[in-house]
C-alpha cells in the first residue's frame, strides 16, 4: 500500500460524499429526494445483511426481524413516550443488537439451508407476534403518526432527514470496512471459504458468526428505525419476507462480501424500478431480466467484477500474474458454495 | 510419571460409528521434536485419529492428554489454543483468497483472535491494526515452504502441488506446537515429495514436533523417526524405520497372509 495513493484516495472519497451531501438536495425535486434517501436506508439495510450473507457467508433470508424490531422500536418510543429522534434511531439500533444478541446464538447453531429456514421462520414469528399484540403494537392496523422528528431542536426537513440517512450510511460502510480490514472480517472471509480449516486455526467461527449477526442487528435495527420516521406509519408488514429478500438482492446484486456491493446494489434495488415506472407494465420483467443477466455475468456482483475490471486493465503492463479476476469465478450465493465438506458447524 | 512426561499421549482413544469402530483402544505417544509418521492400509483409521486429536471428532472412549493436559472433547479452535494444528487430506483452503491472505487468516491466534469481542471493539474504537508479529509470520510461513514470489496468487489458481504446500504454511501460520499432517506429499511429483522432505526438517529445525499420516513409504521412511501401524483401527506396530519394514504383522496386514 503507498500511502500517497491510500491519501488520495479518501480525498477523492471525501469529495465525492461531499458533492452527493451538497449537491444533490439542490439537484434534485422533493420526489427524487424522497427516492434516494429511501435508497439510502435500503442500502444500510444491505450493509446490515452483508455480515452474515456476504462475509460470514450464511444465507440469512431473515434480517426482516432485525429491521421490524428497530421500526417498532422508534414507533413505539416517539408515538408513546415522545421520544427525540437521536435517541429514537440509536434505541432503534440498540434493540436490533439485543434481539441479534438474544436470537443470534440459537440461529447460528445452524448452518446454510437450516440457518436460512430458521431465519425465515423467526421474521415470520416477529410478523404474528405484531399482528396480534395488539394493545402494544397496533396490530394490523398499524402504528400511525410517528414524527419525522428534528435534529438539534430543528425539525428535519426531506433534506435534512436525506443527510441524517446519508450520514448513517457512511457510518455502516466505516464499520464495514474497519471490521473487514481487521482480524475480525479475515476470521469471517476465512470461514465464509472453509469453516473447517478456519476452525483447524483457532477460529472460534460460532462465536465469530454471532459477532457478525448482532452488528449487523445494530444497523437493521438503525434501517428499520429510520423507516419509521420517514414513512410515518408501520405496520406488522415491516417483518415481511420481501424486505429481507430485497435486502438479499441489493446485496447479492452488487457483491456481498464488499463494503461497496450492497450499497450499490441497494441503490440499483431501490432507483431501478422507481424509474423504469416510465416504462410501465413492463417495469418488473425488465427488472427481472437485469437481476438474472447480472446474476449470470456477473456471479460474484456488479463491484468486484468491474473493480477487476479495471485491475486487469492495469495489469496488462505488467507480468503475467493471475490477479483475483482470473480466480475460478465462484458464485457468492453462499448456500451453493463449499458446504460439501464433512465435518463442520455447531455439534 | 511417563504420562506427563509425554508431549501427546493417547490412552486406550476410540471411536465407534454404528457397529464399526474406526479407532480401538490407541495408545499413542509423541515425544517433543520427533517427527512421527501413522501409516496403515486404506480405511485404517489414519484420519480419523487425527480427527480426534484435533477435536473434530469425539472420542467414544478413552483421553487424549497434551503436555499433561486432558483434551479430551474439546473443540476445533480450542486445540488449536493449545498448540496443535492439522492440516488436510482433501486440501483445504481459503480458495478465493489469495496465498498472503491465507497465512494472514491462519495467523488469526497470533492476531489475538481468541478474544473475538474485544478485537471488535479494538478494530471500531481504535486504529491499532493487526500485530507485527503476525504480520510477519504469516510471510514466514510462506516463505519457508517457499511460495514467497506467489504471495499474491489466489490460492484457486495455484498447482496442486503448490496448493498442498500453501495448506502446510496456514497450518505454520498459526504457530503450532505439534503439526499434524494428514498426506502431506499426497498427490505429488516426485521432486515435490522431495522437497516438502527438506521442509519436514525446516520445520523440525524450528522445535515444531510432526505427526503425519502418509502412503508414500518412500517418504515415511525417510523423514521418520518413528513409526505407527494401524490396521482396522488398532495400532499393530510402533517402531523405528527399520522395525517396520521387518515386522511380520505390518507386511501382512499390507500384503496379506499366504
Amino acid at each position: 500500500m503507498k500511502p500517497r495513493s491510500a491519501k488520495r484516495q479518501w480525498f477523492v472519497l471525501a469529495l465525492g460524499v461531499a458533492a452527493v451531501a451538497f449537491g444533490l438536495p439542490r439537484v434534485l425535486g422533493p420526489y427524487d429526494l424522497h427516492i434516494v434517501t429511501l435508497a439510502f436506508i435500503n442500502a444500510i439495510m444491505a450493509l446490515s445483511l452483508n455480515f452474515t450473507l456476504g462475509y460470514v457467508g450464511q444465507p440469512n433470508f431473515g434480517q426482516a426481524m432485525l429491521f421490524g424490531v428497530g421500526a417498532y422500536t422508534s414507533g413505539l418510543l416517539s408515538v408513546r413516550l415522545g421520544v427525540p429522534f437521536a435517541v429514537s434511531i440509536l434505541s432503534a439500533g440498540m434493540m436490533g443488537l439485543v434481539f441479534a444478541a438474544v436470537f443470534g446464538p440459537i440461529v447460528l447453531r445452524l448452518r446454510d439451508a437450516y440457518f436460512c429456514m430458521v431465519t425465515i421462520a423467526l421474521a415470520q414469528t416477529f410478523m404474528l407476534v405484531a399482528n396480534n399484540l395488539i394493545s402494544f403494537t397496533g396490530g394490523p392496523m398499524g402504528l400511525p403518526g410517528i414524527p419525522f422528528g428534528s435534529l438539534f431542536g430543528r425539525p428535519l426537513g426531506p433534506e435534512g432527514f436525506f443527510l441524517v440517512s446519508l450520514a448513517l450510511l457512511l457510518l455502516a460502510m466505516l464499520v464495514t470496512y474497519r471490521l473487514e480490514k481487521s482480524v475480525v472480517g479475515r476470521a469471517w472471509i476465512g470461514m465464509r471459504d472453509s469453516e473447517t480449516l478456519a476452525r483447524s486455526v483457532g477460529v472460534n467461527t460460532y462465536l465469530y458468526a454471532v459477532i457478525a449477526y448482532i452488528v449487523g442487528g445494530f444497523f437493521g435495527g438503525v434501517a428499520g428505525g429510520l423507516t419509521a420516521h420517514f414513512t410515518s406509519v408501520i405496520d406488522p408488514k415491516v417483518f415481511m419476507f420481501e424486505i429481507s429478500s430485497m435486502a438479499v438482492v441489493g446485496t447479492v446484486l452488487g457483491g456481498s462480501g464488499t463494503v461497496w456491493g450492497p450499497v450499490v446494489g441497494a441503490l440499483l434495488v431501490t432507483l431501478l424500478p422507481e424509474y423504469l415506472r416510465l416504462a410501465a407494465m413492463w417495469r418488473l420483467p425488465i427488472f427481472g431480466l437485469f437481476l438474472v443477466i447480472v446474476v449470470v455475468l456477473m456471479p460474484r456482483g456488479l463491484v468486484p467484477t468491474v473493480v477487476d475490471l479495471f485491475a486487469r486493465r492495469a495489469d496488462r503492463t505488467g507480468p503475467g500474474r493471475p490477479t483475483a479476476a482470473r480466480a475460478p469465478a465462484d458464485t457468492v450465493v453462499p448456500a451453493a458454495a463449499d458446504s460439501a465438506s464433512g465435518v463442520k458447524g455447531g455439534r | 510419571m511417563t504420562a506427563e512426561a509425554a508431549f501427546l499421549k493417547t490412552e486406550k482413544l476410540g471411536v465407534r460409528f454404528g457397529g464399526l469402530e474406526a479407532v480401538k483402544n490407541a495408545d499413542i505417544g509423541l515425544a517433543r521434536g520427533e517427527i512421527l509418521s501413522i501409516i496403515g492400509p486404506n480405511g485404517a483409521g489414519k484420519t480419523t485419529l487425527i480427527n480426534l486429536l484435533t477435536g473434530f471428532l469425539r472420542p467414544t472412549t478413552g483421553r487424549v492428554f497434551f503436555r499433561g493436559e486432558d483434551i479430551t472433547g474439546k473443540e476445533p479452535h480450542q486445540v488449536a489454543r493449545r498448540g496443535i494444528v492439522r492440516s488436510f487430506q482433501k486440501n483445504e483452503l481459503f480458495r478465493r483468497c489469495t496465498a498472503e491472505q491465507n497465512v494472514l487468516i491462519g495467523a488469526h491466534l497470533r492476531s489475538g483472535g481468541q478474544h473475538g469481542a474485544a478485537r471488535t471493539l479494538e478494530a471500531l474504537f481504535t486504529s491499532r491494526g493487526t500485530p507485527r508479529a503476525a504480520v510477519e509470520a504469516a510471510r514466514e510461513a510462506l516463505e519457508t515452504v517457499g511460495l514467497g514470489p506467489r504471495a499474491g496468487w489466489p490460492a484457486a489458481s495455484l498447482p496442486h502441488g503448490d496448493q498442498r504446500l500453501l495448506g502446510i504454511a496456514v497450518a505454520l501460520a498459526a504457530g503450532p506446537e505439534l503439526l499434524l499432517l494428514d498426506e502431506p506429499v499426497g498427490g505429488m511429483t516426485a521432486a515435490e515429495a522431495e522437497r516438502v522432505m527438506a521442509l519436514m526438517t525446516k520445520i523440525r529445525e524450528r522445535g515444531i514436533t510432526i505427526g503425519l499420516v502418509e502412503h508414500n513409504m518412500n517418504f515415511v521412511m525417510s523423514v521418520s523417526d518413528r513409526i505407527v501401524v494401524l490396521d482396522h483401527g488398532e495400532v499393530i506396530a510402533q517402531g523405528k524405520p527399520a522395525e517396520i519394514q521387518a515386522n511380520p504383522r505390518v507386511i501382512e496386514a499390507y500384503l496379506g497372509k499366504w
